[in-house]
């Protein structure tokens, strides 16, 4: 590889942390989200089609 | 580019159909073209350097690459400037579409305009001009980072659904609270 190392092995360093960061950062985000729908639904806010029906 | 051309296609489905499925596609889909873009500039410098003997040139090819990459940022930052979700969705599918002109340039740029960056090599009417040994892995990983992208798109619109429902379901714990008082 000689010369070229730092380049060959920057590339893949580089790929590694972006597509690592934007997929970590995609998960968590839906991980977030849905802690935040659990939160909602543990305080009986709920959507209209999820609701029991006779509770409305 | 492909990521672009998703999101130009989903802005015809908010301006058209007003489809609320296709500004979900859009929002979702920006984050990740400015990191695929931002990948593409920086592994492209890298590679530049010992190629060409520089990091960069303000050449048309990468020029317009840059824009897309700005584009990006400016599509996030104008969406999440506004509180009308409505209004952000139509607004920004709009600047989505202006901006839809630089895909032809990018892929155009090398044959229109003498640049440092080389002409077309894989998609040539007379076949790739590239060594199979280079080319076999760059189709390889052409198609990962594609099913990479489409995995992570359906992520991202399955996390931009669920914002908005628990928007929309704050807003109704709101309106709820409200009638009680």
């Amino acid at each position: 590889m000689g010369s070229y190392a730092f380049y060959v092995y920057g590339s893949y360093g580089f790929a590694a942390l972006v597509t690592l960061a934007v997929t970590l950062w995609t998960w968590a985000d839906g991980r977030a989200r849905q802690k935040e729908l659990a939160a909602l639904e543990a305080a009986g806010i709920r959507r209209r089609s999820a609701r029991p029906k006779d509770a409305e | 580019m492909m990521c672009y051309t998703i999101m130009s296609i989903s802005a015809i489905g908010t301006l058209v159909w007003r489809h609320p499925l296709a500004d979900v596609a859009a929002k979702a889909a920006a984050p990740l073209g400015a990191a695929f873009t931002l990948l593409a500039l920086v592994t492209g410098s890298l590679w530049g350097k010992p190629m060409w003997g520089t990091w960069w040139v303000w050449d048309a090819r990468l020029t317009s690459v840059f824009i897309l990459f700005l584009m990006y940022l400016g599509l996030i930052a104008l969406n999440r400037a506004m509180d009308e979700p409505s209004k952000a969705a139509r607004v920004t599918a709009i600047l989505i579409l202006v901006g839809f002109v630089n895909i032809p340039i990018i892929k155009f740029s090398v044959d229109w305009w003498n640049t440092l960056h080389q002409s077309a090599s894989v998609l040539r009417l007379d076949g790739p001009a590239i060594d199979p040994e280079f080319l076999r892995p760059l189709l390889v990983m052409a198609i990962a980072f594609t099913l990479l992208f489409f995995t992570l798109h359906l992520m991202a619109m399955r996390n931009e659904i669920w914002r908005r429902r628990i928007a929309s379901q704050r807003r109704m714990a709101a309106r709820m609270a409200n009638r009680e008082e």
